[in-house]
């Protein structure tokens, strides 16, 4: 009984959601206050509906309620507790739902805030965010119910699935989510404005905060899938540019633009065609994302006209990009800007090539994404198009980009004279030199060097920067060093954070080019007792032992290694396969990883015989592969910068919102 | 066990449905009478506060030699002038808020000041009229000082010797 009212719950917050994506539409046309009002409670009801629903999935999940079709395909009555609770997240239905309660966390949240405020924007925000809501409620009532009985009540599930079974993969997809639905909040601003003709500045302020947040989700999201994929693919990489990933990677590096294009407009009043189209793009491909990982079109296009979902997504998708479009075209008289770009050498072209940049790589990640999709359709036949093709294209395109975070920070508004040119790039230039010359004695490889030498020049420039910035505020404020560099970043954190952000790209930056051009690997059989030598490491293979676990089987080997030279033991790894029980033919595997600062230790188990007297396994040396966590910390440490608000400005808003309320 | 599922559904679908009309026909009175008007007022605040920051990043770009002298110059009178045409829009909007159109007023008053300053200063040294770096930046720090408290940037009164708010010792400017 219980299941039939989540599905009806579903059902009634599809109705309101409909009403309240009205009721804001025409109160904000008419600006009907009771109208935009019921659009703000249609909001919060919404919530109230998608949460219940949710709840009672939660509790078929965690009591092993098997007549649910949903917890009887992705459960098992040993699946730990942990796992059943992730469990709602792990299959089509469920994830769907999720997305929907997310956004509707998000749509009170936001609600909640600018309840009184902003009262031309809100009506069409709420209709937005209503609008995605609709989306996803019409494909849990119609097409994915996750409340849908069996009829029968089977004796245990079939288990979830097992490459999801793992403390990654249980945050990770959580923190896509996070990310991807955030995103609808700009994207919901943007449409606002265009609604309203409030084109100004007013909503490119508003939504800097409320990108910036989904940003870092989406940002920490992608980098534990790569860690996930890292530690249980073991194939020694961490992204492939799998269809998945990119998924993932497409809306981030729209967003990524528009939150540095939008600083321009505040600034300068241009661009702004440009930031509505990045935003649009990032929703575009944020349900674009969704679809490609729901419907299964990328591996065959088959496959998608058996999927319940793919054409409810396909007239979404095309409904949005009309309507847009019309919307776009209709107000783009309104969006002139109004100054324009004077010269090559302004931070304003810098943008400008920045916008391009993300745009372009956003553009080739699509299409070879997409193009096996293509080719199958046209010649019926599938060609793929693997990592090299990706790495060949964007890897100059990264580089370009890695270069202009240099670049850019260093020029001045409107044009930079040769002057200017001079003081800021002379030592930068000079200290990258020596840098670059040093490398290459080191490995005389141009590629790599090339890759590592503009991310120490980005790191110069950013040093350079810092000591700049530090400098101004002693001439101005008289403060000692570190009060300057706190208060650089505590008053002026919207750039001194994007600095960090940027300092983290380098060090990402720098542990693709170690892991892409310095790893060493081998595959080898060993006996137990006999080791192998690798990159200046010896590889003991000690035992192998087996250990149960509660749905599972784990296999796990004892590694012992040492220096070649010296012989000094540096550590031990474990690297382990897991049986499960239901799935004993898809065993999975958990590398055994000794981490180092300038290099990973990595091992895979890819057979054993004897059992276990000799066993095959793969053995990679990855150089500064934890440069990319590290640098994944310094990210989220950056954006929280970036985020956190300006001493002066919280008082200064309230003084001036306050007392036209009271008086209203 | 049809019939038990309807009633629990509609006990709960039924006050969430009244909660959303209810709007409707009880219209709140609180919410948004002047609407227009303050969204017009927080739409120009928004407006004057970015140019605001233009013009102190404007400043840093200056220090931190990332600008020239001649574009510092033009973009700084450029971003003035629009914050004074916003400061007397605001003004016009909500001229009732008399607290804050006694803030603005002044802030008004110390921008043309400056400007007047920098410009005068330039004159009197016979130069170009464009003022050493550390002329213009000092005028505009001295502006700051006396109308946002340097410990907790709250606002504070022209000729206040204490920030109000955190109560550390404010630097009066020369010359007020």
């Amino acid at each position: 009984m219980i299941f039939d009212i989540g599905y009806i719950l579903l059902v009634a917050a599809l109705i309101l959601a409909v009403f309240g994506i009205i009721t804001g539409f025409v109160g904000g046309q008419r600006r009907h206050v009771a109208l935009i009002d019921s659009s703000f409670h249609a909001v919060y009801a919404v919530a109230a509906l998608v949460g219940m629903a949710a709840i009672i999935l939660w509790y078929a999940l965690l009591t092993d309620k098997f007549q649910v079709k949903y917890v009887w395909g992705h459960s098992e009555r040993a699946l730990p507790t942990f796992y059943k609770f992730a469990a709602l997240w792990g299959g089509q239905a469920g994830s769907l739902l999720f997305w929907t309660l997310i956004l509707s966390i998000f749509s009170v949240a936001l609600v909640t805030a600018y309840r009184r405020q902003y009262t031309a924007l809100m009506p069409y925000v709420n209709s937005v965010m209503l609008a995605t809501s609709t989306f996803f409620l019409v494909l849990l009532v119609f097409a994915v119910n996750p409340f849908e009985q069996l009829g029968v009540i089977p004796a245990d599930g079939q288990g979830l699935e097992p490459l999801l079974q793992n403390y990654w993969m249980v945050i990770h997809p959580v923190m896509l989510y996070l990310g991807y639905v955030g995103m609808t909040i700009p994207f919901a601003f943007a449409v606002a404005a265009l609604m309203s003709k409030k084109l100004g500045v007013e909503w490119v302020r508003i939504v800097r905060r409320w990108t910036l947040v989904p940003w870092v989700f989406l940002s920490a999201g992608i980098l534990m899938g790569s860690q996930w994929a890292y530690m249980e693919l073991g194939w020694g990489g961490y992204w492939a540019w799998d269809p998945v990933e990119n998924a993932s990677f497409l809306p981030w590096l729209t967003a990524t633009g528009f939150l540095h294009s939008i600083l321009i407009q505040e600034r300068r009043g241009i661009l702004k065609v440009w930031n509505i189209v990045l935003i649009w793009l990032t929703y575009f491909l944020v349900i674009l994302g969704t679809f490609t990982t729901r419907s299964g079109i990328i591996n065959s296009v088959h496959s998608f006209a058996q999927s319940d979902v793919g054409i409810f997504f396909l007239v979404f998708l095309i409904l949005n990009v009309f309507g847009f479009l019309w919307l776009l075209f209709d107000r783009l008289p309104l969006l002139r800007s109004d100054n324009e770009i004077e010269s090559a050498t302004s931070r304003e072209a810098a943008f400008l090539a920045n916008n391009w940049l993300f745009t372009g790589i956003a553009f080739a990640t699509l299409w070879g994404t997409f193009f096996p999709m293509f080719s199958e359709i046209i010649t019926g036949e599938r060609i793929s198009v693997a990592a090299p093709w990706f790495n060949k294209v964007n890897g100059p395109l990264f580089l370009l980009l890695l270069l202009l975070m240099g670049v850019g920070p260093l020029l001045g508004w409107r044009r930079t004279s040769m002057e200017g040119l001079r003081k800021q790039f002379t030592w930068p230039l000079l200290i990258t030199l020596v840098g670059a010359v040093v490398l290459y004695m080191l490995t005389p490889r141009i590629i790599p060097v090339l890759g590592l030498t503009i991310c120490f020049f980005v790191l110069v420039t950013i040093v350079q920067e810092f000591v700049r910035g530090v400098q101004a505020r002693r001439i101005t404020s008289g403060e000692n060093p570190p009060v300057a560099f706190y208060n650089l970043l505590r008053r002026n954190g919207q750039r001194y954070g994007g600095y960090i952000v940027h300092l983290a790209i380098v060090l990402i930056g720098v542990a693709v080019v170690g892991n892409e051009f310095y790893q060493s690997t081998a595959s080898v059989t060993l006996d137990q007792g006999q080791g192998t030598e690798l990159a200046g490491y010896v590889f003991t293979y000690n035992s192998l032992e087996a250990i149960r676990q509660s749905n599972r089987t784990e296999i796990h080997a004892d590694f012992t290694i040492t220096r070649a030279e010296s012989g000094r033991v540096v550590g031990s790894l474990t690297p382990q396969r897991n049986l499960y029980d239901k799935t004993p033919d898809r065993p999975t595997s958990e590398v055994g990883l000794k981490v180092l600062p300038t290099e990973d230790l990595y091992v895979v188990i890819n057979s054993w015989s004897d059992n276990g007297d000799r066993a095959t396994f793969t053995i990679f040396v990855n150089p500064l592969t934890v440069w990319m966590w590290i640098g994944g910390l310094v990210l989220i440490l950056g954006t929280f910068i970036c985020i956190w608000p300006h001493p002066s400005r919280r008082p200064s808003a309230a003084a001036v919102y306050s007392p036209t309320l009271e008086a209203a | 066990m049809l019939w038990p599922t309807i009633l629990i559904a509609l006990l709960i679908t039924i006050p969430v449905l009244i909660f959303v009309v209810w709007p409707l026909f009880f219209p709140s009175a609180k919410v948004m009478v002047d609407d227009l008007d303050e969204s017009r007022l927080a739409e120009l605040v928004q407006r004057k506060d970015a140019v605001l920051q233009s013009i102190k990043e404007l400043e840093f770009d200056l220090h931190t030699s990332k600008i020239s002298q001649a574009d510092f110059q033009l973009l700084n009178t450029r971003l003035r002038h629009q914050a004074i045409g916003l400061m007397r829009q605001i003004d016009k909007v909500a001229p009732e808020v008399t607290e804050l159109e006694e803030a603005l007023e002044k802030e008004i008053m110390k921008l043309r000041r400056v400007d007047g300053d920098v410009v005068h200063a330039a004159h009197k040294n016979g130069k170009a009229p464009q003022p050493s770096p550390k002329k213009a930046v000092s005028d505009v720090t001295e502006d700051t000082t006396d109308r946002f408290c340097r410990q907790c940037g709250a606002r504070v009164n022209e000729g206040d010797r204490f920030c109000a708010k955190c109560g550390a010792a404010l630097k009066v400017a020369a010359g007020s």
